[in-house]
């Protein structure tokens, strides 16, 4: 009877963790996201005035189209370098996107995990945090999804379905077709629901 | 009976608590710390002052204001090449491109420490350090961390020495590469960098075969070269061998459009012999890719909690009625 109690007061603290965990990840990515948009703002103000912007490493395309060979240009923010903001409004989500993912950097923000918006195989990881990733498995086809990069440029794309890929799923993640994808762990741990998306004409 | 069934659920329990602790454990964020080891055969050097500058992403592309250089990555496998590119890219930081993200003296056994470091490609440089009359100079490396590498990381950093009454002399040479010298200047200008002042500026052309020579310089002072204004396509990598500094400049097509840099230097390490000491070069040499055949973990510890839940409300319930049981079979 006792053991059963400790057991019970163990998934309860976890659930308090979990919850915790999910609170803080909420609060720094939405910390990262103002000062992200901040610099964002103010290199677009000064990019319009000169040539390039300072604090941001890439450049501004003159002609408006971008070579797919472009590397992702940054923001840093507190030392980690940011590709840019991703947009769901469907489920009111705005968050950052950092350059390149671990697990300290996914406890903040989603990470990019491979690909360039540019060349159009982005795929984008976080964890499943309700403030995060967490609601992805309830976005349905043609819901949209925007992402804005470092100088400030949107990228649109439209849900064409929700799969579930396998942990080892790793070819079949960043090997297909999709212009961006999307994913996160199921709740179970051991899957990863994975939205992917086609771009549109804004 | 009842003993055995007291033994059981010990056993139950404790593989519970097994498994549980080891989802935690792998759970657990993957933040790196780095020591840096600055000892000499004469002991370790305290005092140097090390930089760590992260610089690129564990795929290589290069970060921030580094990102903006006109630096050809190269083979991150390649151990000459990664010198020749941990020595650029410290000569640029010299220069002032980029913010450290952490600066830490080495302390008495001659250990610098950092912490909180997560997945990217740093730069280590640091300063000379002085045992009795012998100067000490580290050389910059570059380092690559992944969630893959160990939480704890130990870099034994590779130096140098001269004397500190020794006068020392550098030569710069020019080198072009992949281009058809058609798009060559006729002529460079190179800068000799004292602490990061210029010192003298030279003109390297055909009518100099493209070297210079500097001597009598003191050997308390860090030496750094510098290329100024890098023609238009073409990249820099600045390498130093002995005292040679061998500046490339490397005919890239598909910089057409990149413009002219300010300023590029290089990490002096000022020697005028090597060290004969070995040390183990970094792990960044060692390690590759920064992804792995599995999908990142992307997902919070909520199937323990059922797991948990259920164990305990099984074991609480069987608790209760082997209680309920034993007290009836008491009463009668």
């Amino acid at each position: 009877m006792l053991v059963g109690g400790l057991l019970m007061v163990a998934a309860a603290c976890l659930t308090i963790y979990n919850l915790h965990e999910d609170s803080v990840a909420a609060s720094a990515s939405s910390k990262v996201l103002q000062s992200l948009v901040e610099e964002r703002n103010k290199n677009m103000t000064s990019a319009a005035d000169s040539d390039l912007p300072t604090g941001i490493s890439g450049e501004i395309d003159e002609e408006n189209t971008i070579d797919p060979d472009t590397p992702m240009p940054t923001i840093l923010v507190d030392g980690t370098a940011y590709i840019g903001t991703i947009l769901i409004p469907a489920l009111g989500l705005e968050l950052p996107v950092a350059d390149d993912w671990d697990y300290t950097q996914m406890k903040i923000s989603p990470c990019r995990y491979s690909g360039s918006a540019y060349r159009g195989d982005m795929v984008v990881c976080a964890h499943n945090y309700t403030s995060h990733f967490g609601p992805i498995r309830h976005l349905q086809p043609g819901d949209e999804v925007i992402f804005v990069d470092a100088l400030g440029r949107e990228f649109h794309y439209k849900v064409e379905k929700v799969e579930t890929l396998g942990p080892f799923g790793v070819h079949e993640m960043v090997a297909s077709e999709w212009e961006l994808s999307l994913f996160t762990c199921t709740l179970g741990g051991k899957a990863r629901v994975t939205v992917r998306c086609s771009r549109t004409q804004e | 009976m009842k003993h055995h069934f007291s033994k059981s659920l010990i056993v139950i329990f404790s593989i519970i608590c097994l498994l549980c602790s080891s989802v935690v454990s792998f759970a657990k964020s993957q933040a790196h710390s780095l020591k840096i080891k600055f000892i000499t055969d004469a002991g370790p050097v305290e005092g140097a002052n090390f930089k760590l500058y992260q610089v690129m992403s564990t795929d290589g592309t290069l970060y921030g204001d580094f990102a903006d250089l006109q630096v050809e990555v190269g083979d991150l496998t390649d151990s000459e090449n990664l010198s020749s590119l941990a020595s650029t890219l410290a000569s640029y930081a010299a220069g002032g491109t980029g913010e450290p993200i952490a600066e830490k003296k080495s302390d008495a056994l001659g250990h610098a420490d950092f912490s909180n470091l997560t997945s990217g490609i740093y730069l280590v440089t640091g300063s000379s350090g002085k045992i009795g009359n012998t100067i000490y100079i580290p050389k910059p490396a570059l380092l690559r961390i992944t969630e893959l590498s160990d939480e704890s990381i130990d870099v034994n950093v590779k130096y140098t020495m001269l004397s500190d009454i020794q006068k020392v002399s550098y030569t710069v040479k020019k080198v072009w590469e992949n281009d058809e010298s058609t798009a060559r200047p006729d002529s460079v200008t190179v800068q000799l960098l004292q602490d990061s002042e210029v010192y003298d500026e030279v003109t390297l052309s055909s009518s100099n075969d493209w070297t210079h020579k500097w001597d009598d310089l003191s050997a308390d002072h860090k030496w750094n070269v510098v290329e100024k204004d890098i023609p238009t396509g073409y990249t820099v990598m600045v390498a130093l061998d002995e005292n040679i500094f061998t500046v490339t400049n490397h005919w890239t097509t598909s910089s057409e459009t990149t413009e002219t840099t300010d300023i590029t230097t290089t990490e002096p390490s000022t020697t005028t012999e090597p060290s004969t000491t070995t040390i183990t070069p970094p792990p960044t040499t060692t390690i590759t890719g920064s992804k792995t055949d599995k999908l990142p973990q992307t997902g919070q510890l909520w199937y323990p909690v059922c797991i948990l839940f259920i164990s305990g409300l099984l074991l609480f319930l069987i608790g209760f009625v082997s209680k309920r049981l034993s007290d009836d079979n008491e009463k009668e």
